[in-house]
C-alpha cells in the first residue's frame, strides 16, 4: 500500500454519530473532502461526549471500513476531536514579582507567569489541556503588552481548560484498538470554530456554539484570541427524550423532529396534527406539531440559560460584535436563529463548514454536524502535523486467501489419502493473480475434489 | 453590580419596522441575496411551499406554506395551490407580522410559477389588511418560457396589484436582452441582484440617516396606493475631470427598473442623494434636482421629496443617486398588466384609506370582524419567557445534570404540551413507517 502525501484524515467521536473525513488541502487554501463516513454510535457507548463503553470500537471500525470499501482509503493515523462533559474551564489568578533589570517587565517574566499557570496544582486524575490568557495586570493596571513597562507585581488572569485524565487516555486506547494512531487531539469547540468562522469574526468577538446530540461545545474568541472554552452537558438528545415523554415511539422521534421540528412555536400551525401509525394492539397516536415545537423550545431555553451564564461570567456581553455562530447537527432546526435572537441582543448566524471547503465537497458536508470533523482537518493541517492515509488497492486480500487455504487444509486433513495426488491447491497459493480471478475458488475445488475422490473411491472398489 | 442579563437580554434585538418577505423559489432567492448583501435595520422572512428549498436558505425566519396541503413538496407550478397554501398558513403570517410590529413590507416574488403567483397576492392582502405599507417587487418571465407561463404571470400581477400600495416590475426579458453576454445562470443572478439592489435602495432611504432626512412618513406619502412604481439608482466616483452629474443621471434614468420608459407624469418623486466622506459641490446637487424636475415635466406639480447626506457605506469619492417615481398621471401600461379599472378600484381604496385616522379605524374594524382570536397559549407563555433573568439562569445552573436529564424541560418551565387541535379545523398529516 502506498501512502498518499497530501491526504489527511479526521475522526470526530460524537454522542450520536462518528464522523470520519478524508481531505486534502488545495492551492486556493480551501479543503477538498474526498471521503466521508457517518456511523451511528451504539446505544450509550458515548454519553455526553464521553466514551462509556468499549462498544464504540465497533462503530469506529465500521466507519473506517466504509471509508476503505466505498472510497478506497486506509487511515493509519488521524486528527481526533476531544469533547465531553468532563472538560471544564476555570478562571485562575496567578502573579509574580518582576525580577527584570531596573524593574521593567521582560519576556522572561511573562514566560515565568505562564509557566506558573501551567504548573498549578489541580485535582488528582485531571490534567490541564490548555491555558488561555485573559488579561494581564501590572500593578493594578490592565495592559495588553506589558513588556518594557515599569512595575512591581505582574498578575495574570487565565482560563484553564481541565479534562479528565482517564477519559482522555480512553480516546487513544479505543483508537489504537482500531489501529489508528492519533496525530493530534484538538478540542471539538476549537475545531468547530476553525471550520465555521469567517474572516474577521474572531477579531471582532464571536461565540461559537456547536450544538450536538449530547453536548454543546462553546468557544469565545475576542481579538483573535480564544477567551473561553466550555462544554455544556445538554444537547439535542434531550429533545428526543422529551418527545418520548409524551408517548412517541423511539423509531419515529428523529424523523418527526427533522420533518416537523420548529424552534419557534408561534410560527407553527396549531391545527397541524401528525397521525402516527398504530403499533401492535395500541391505537395510532395523534401528536400536535405545536406540542413538539413547545418541547423543542423548552430544551433550547436550557442551553440559552447556560450561554447567558457563560457570557455574564466572562464579562463579554458587549464584546461579541460578530455575535453568536450556531453550528452542529442540531442547528438545522427550523427558526432556531429567530429563537436565539429573542434572548440575545447580538447577531445570530447558523453556519455549516461549507465556506472552508471547495465547491465539489459542498454536497458532502452541507450540515453543521460536520463542523468539528472539518475543523479538525484544518487545525491539523495548519499545525503541520502528519496524518497517514494510504491508498487501498482492492487486489489480493490477505484474509480471504488465508481462509481458502485453511479450508483446503481441512479438506486435505479430512480426506487425506483419498486425493493426495492433487496439486491444485499449491498452485493457487503460489500465484495470487490467478487467485484474484477466481474468487469462488474454494467451492469449486471442493466439488472438484469431491468428484475426483468419488472417482477414486469407485475405482478402488472396482 | 450592573444587571448584565437585563442589558444583554432583550426580545427586540433589531429595532426595525421594515421587513422583506420572499415568496416562492424566485422570491426566496432574492431575499437570500439581500440577506447576504446585508441591509441596515431590515428584517427578512422567507415563505415557500417547498420546505427543502426553504431549509437551505440562511435567512433566520422561515415560514413553510401549506404544509398540510402540499406536504412541503412545492406547489407544482399551480397558482391555485400556491394561493390555498398561503390561506392555510395565514394566521401564522399575521402573528409573525404582528409580533414584530412591522410598518412596511417589501414582497419579492417571481410571477409565472405556483407559489410566487398564487401565494404572494394573498400575503400582500394580509399585509395591507393589517395597515402595513406594502410594496411589491415582482419579476415576469421571459417570453420564450411559453405563452401560458406569461399569462399565468399576468393573472398573478392583476391579482397582486389589487393589494399592493406600490409595485415594481422587473422584466426578465429585458434583463436577458441587456445582459446577453452573460451565462444563463448569471442572467438570473443579475435579475436577482437588480431586485435585491432596488429593495435595498428603497429600504435604506428610510433606514440610513442623512442630514436632510427622508423618513418613513415621506416614503409612505410617496408610495401609499401609488400603483406602478419606477425606480432607478446609480453611483459613480466623483473625479474633477469628468462631468459626473451627467454620467450618474444618465445611468439613473436608464436603470433597468425604469423599464425603458421615462418618468414624465409622475406625481410623487422620492430622490435621495448620498455620498461618502467627500462632499460634492452644492451646485451639483441642485443640478441633479433640476434634471429630475425637467424629466418629470417642467411645469408639473410633482411632489419631489429629496434627502441629502452622508452614507458611510459609500467610498470616499462616491456619489449615489436613488430615484423612486410613483403615482403616474394615466397608467403606465407597458405590458398590458395594469388596466384602468384596476387602477380606479385601487384609487377608490385610496380615498377610504389614505387618511391615517381612517386607517386606524380600518384596523380596529378588522380586529372585531376578522375573527383572529388571540391564542391563549401564547399569552400565558409570553409572560414566562423572553426575559431570561438572572434568577432563571441561576435556576438552570443549580440543576444537576441528572435533573436536566430526567425531567423534561417543558415540565420544568411549566410549558403546556397538551394542546389538542380543534376537531373541526385540525389537519392531519399521515406519518407512516419508512
Amino acid at each position: 500500500m502506498t501512502k498518499l502525501p497530501e491526504y489527511y484524515a479526521s475522526i470526530d467521536i460524537g454522542t450520536q454519530n462518528i464522523v470520519v473525513l478524508v481531505g486534502k488541502p488545495l492551492n486556493s487554501g480551501k479543503l477538498q473532502i474526498v471521503a466521508k463516513s457517518v456511523i451511528k454510535t451504539n446505544n450509550n457507548a458515548v454519553d455526553k461526549g464521553e466514551i462509556k463503553s468499549i462498544d464504540i470500537e465497533k462503530s469506529i471500525s465500521a466507519a473506517l471500513d466504509e471509508i476503505k470499501n466505498n472510497f478506497g482509503y486506509v487511515i493509519k493515523s488521524a486528527f481526533v476531536g476531544l469533547s465531553g462533559q468532563h472538560i471544564l474551564c476555570k478562571k485562575e489568578h496567578e502573579y509574580i514579582f518582576i525580577k527584570g533589570s531596573e524593574g521593567a517587565v521582560e519576556q522572561e517574566d511573562l514566560d515565568c507567569l505562564y509557566q506558573n499557570a501551567k504548573g498549578r496544582k489541580i485535582e488528582p486524575g485531571k490534567e490541564i489541556i490548555s491555558i488561555l490568557p485573559q488579561t494581564l495586570i501590572l500593578d493594578g493596571e490592565e495592559l495588553v503588552n506589558p513588556i518594557g513597562m515599569l512595575g512591581n507585581k505582574l498578575e495574570g488572569v487565565f482560563n484553564v481548560v481541565i479534562g479528565d485524565k482517564a477519559n482522555i487516555s480512553l480516546f487513544s486506547r479505543v483508537l489504537s484498538k482500531c489501529n489508528i494512531e492519533i496525530s493530534q487531539t484538538t478540542l471539538s469547540s476549537v475545531a468547530s470554530s476553525k471550520a465555521v468562522l469567517e474572516e474577521g469574526e474572531a477579531e471582532l468577538g464571536v461565540m461559537v456554539v456547536d450544538i450536538g446530540a449530547g453536548t454543546t461545545d462553546v468557544a469565545i474568541y475576542i481579538d483573535n484570541n480564544l477567551k473561553y472554552l466550555g462544554v455544556i452537558p445538554i444537547g439535542g438528545s434531550g429533545i428526543n427524550r422529551d418527545i418520548r415523554s409524551i408517548g412517541v415511539l423511539e423509531k419515529y422521534i428523529e424523523r418527526l423532529k427533522i420533518a416537523y421540528g420548529n424552534a419557534l412555536p408561534s410560527t407553527v400551525d396549531e391545527n397541524l396534527t401528525i397521525a402516527l401509525p398504530s403499533v401492535g394492539r395500541a391505537k395510532g397516536k395523534e401528536v400536535s406539531v405545536l406540542n413538539i415545537s413547545n418541547i423543542i423550545e423548552a430544551r433550547f431555553i436550557d442551553i440559552i440559560a447556560y450561554l447567558v451564564d457563560i457570557i455574564n461570567n466572562n464579562g463579554v456581553s458587549n464584546k461579541l460584535l460578530s455575535g453568536i455562530v450556531l453550528t452542529g447537527g442540531v442547528s438545522n432546526m427550523l427558526n432556531i436563529e429567530s429563537l436565539f435572537s429573542r434572548y440575545f441582543s447580538c447577531d445570530i448566524r447558523v453556519s455549516t463548514p461549507i465556506e472552508s471547503v471547495d465547491e465539489i465537497s459542498h454536497e458532502l458536508i452541507q450540515d453543521g454536524k460536520y463542523a468539528t470533523a472539518v475543523g479538525l482537518l484544518i487545525e491539523g493541517i495548519s499545525s503541520g502535523k502528519e496524518s497517514v492515509v494510504e491508498q487501498f488497492i482492492p487486489a489480493p486480500e490477505e484474509i480471504p486467501e488465508e481462509q481458502e487455504t485453511e479450508e483446503e487444509i481441512a479438506l486435505i486433513h479430512g480426506q487425506g489419502d483419498l486425493f493426495s495426488e492433487q496439486d491444485d491447491s499449491d498452485e493457487t497459493t503460489e500465484d495470487p493473480i490467478e487467485e484474484e480471478e477466481e474468487p469462488k475458488a474454494p467451492k469449486k475445488s471442493f466439488f472438484d475434489s469431491l468428484g475426483s475422490s468419488l472417482k477414486n473411491f469407485i475405482s478402488k472398489i472396482d | 453590580m450592573i444587571d448584565v442579563a437585563e442589558s444583554f437580554v432583550g426580545n427586540e434585538p433589531i429595532n426595525s419596522n421594515i421587513m422583506v418577505i420572499g415568496v416562492g423559489g424566485a422570491g426566496c432567492n432574492v431575499v437570500e441575496d439581500m440577506y447576504i448583501m446585508g441591509i441596515h435595520n431590515v428584517l427578512f422572512m422567507a415563505c415557500n411551499t417547498d420546505t427543502l428549498a426553504l431549509n437551505k436558505k440562511s435567512i433566520p425566519l422561515k415560514i413553510p406554506l401549506g404544509s398540510t396541503l402540499t406536504g412541503g413538496l412545492g406547489a407544482g407550478a399551480n397558482p391555485n395551490i400556491g394561493r390555498d397554501s398561503a390561506l392555510e398558513t395565514e394566521p401564522f403570517i399575521r402573528k409573525t407580522l404582528e409580533d414584530s410590529k412591522i410598518k412596511m413590507v417589501f414582497i419579492t416574488a417571481g410571477m409565472g410559477g405556483g407559489t410566487g403567483t398564487g401565494a404572494a397576492p394573498q400575503i400582500a392582502r394580509i399585509c395591507r389588511d393589517m395597515g402595513i405599507l406594502t410594496v411589491g417587487f415582482v419579476t415576469i418571465p421571459q417570453r420564450n418560457e411559453g405563452p401560458k407561463r406569461f399569462r399565468v404571470a399576468q393573472n398573478g400581477l392583476h391579482e397582486i396589484v389589487k393589494y399592493l400600495d406600490a409595485i415594481l416590475i422587473v422584466d426578465n426579458q429585458s434583463i436577458v436582452e441587456n445582459h446577453g453576454h452573460l451565462g444563463h445562470s448569471e442572467q438570473f443572478k443579475k435579475a436577482n441582484e437588480i431586485l435585491a439592489e432596488s429593495a435595498k435602495g428603497v429600504a435604506e432611504i428610510i433606514t440610513i440617516e442623512t442630514t436632510i432626512n427622508v423618513d418613513f412618513a415621506d416614503v409612505k406619502t410617496t408610495m401609499k396606493d401609488s400603483g406602478i412604481t419606477l425606480f432607478g439608482t446609480a453611483s459613480t466616483i466623483m473625479t474633477p475631470d469628468t462631468d459626473y452629474v451627467e454620467v450618474i443621471m444618465n445611468e439613473v434614468l436608464r436603470s433597468p427598473l425604469l423599464m425603458q420608459t421615462d418618468i414624465s407624469g409622475a406625481r410623487n418623486i422620492l430622490l435621495n442623494i448620498t455620498w461618502g466622506s467627500n462632499e460634492p459641490m452644492g451646485n451639483d446637487v441642485n443640478r441633479i434636482r433640476s434634471i429630475i424636475q425637467d424629466e418629470v415635466g417642467g411645469d408639473s406639480i410633482a411632489d419631489v421629496i429629496s434627502g441629502v447626506g452622508v452614507d458611510l457605506d459609500l467610498e470616499d469619492n462616491e456619489l449615489k443617486v436613488t430615484l423612486v417615481a410613483t403615482n403616474f398621471i394615466g397608467a403606465k401600461d407597458d405590458f398590458g398588466l395594469y388596466t384602468n379599472s384596476k387602477r380606479e378600484s385601487s384609487n377608490d381604496d385610496t380615498k377610504a384609506t389614505s387618511d391615517i385616522k381612517d386607517n386606524q379605524n380600518r384596523i380596529t374594524h378588522r380586529n372585531t370582524s376578522n375573527a383572529i382570536k388571540p391564542k391563549p397559549y401564547t399569552q400565558i407563555r409570553a409572560t414566562e419567557r423572553i426575559t431570561l433573568k438572572n434568577e432563571n439562569v441561576e435556576y438552570v445552573k443549580s440543576l444537576s445534570i441528572n435533573d436536566i436529564e430526567s425531567t423534561p424541560a417543558y415540565k420544568r418551565y411549566k410549558i403546556s404540551v397538551d394542546h389538542i387541535p380543534n376537531e373541526k379545523t385540525k389537519k392531519i398529516i399521515k406519518f407512516g413507517d419508512e
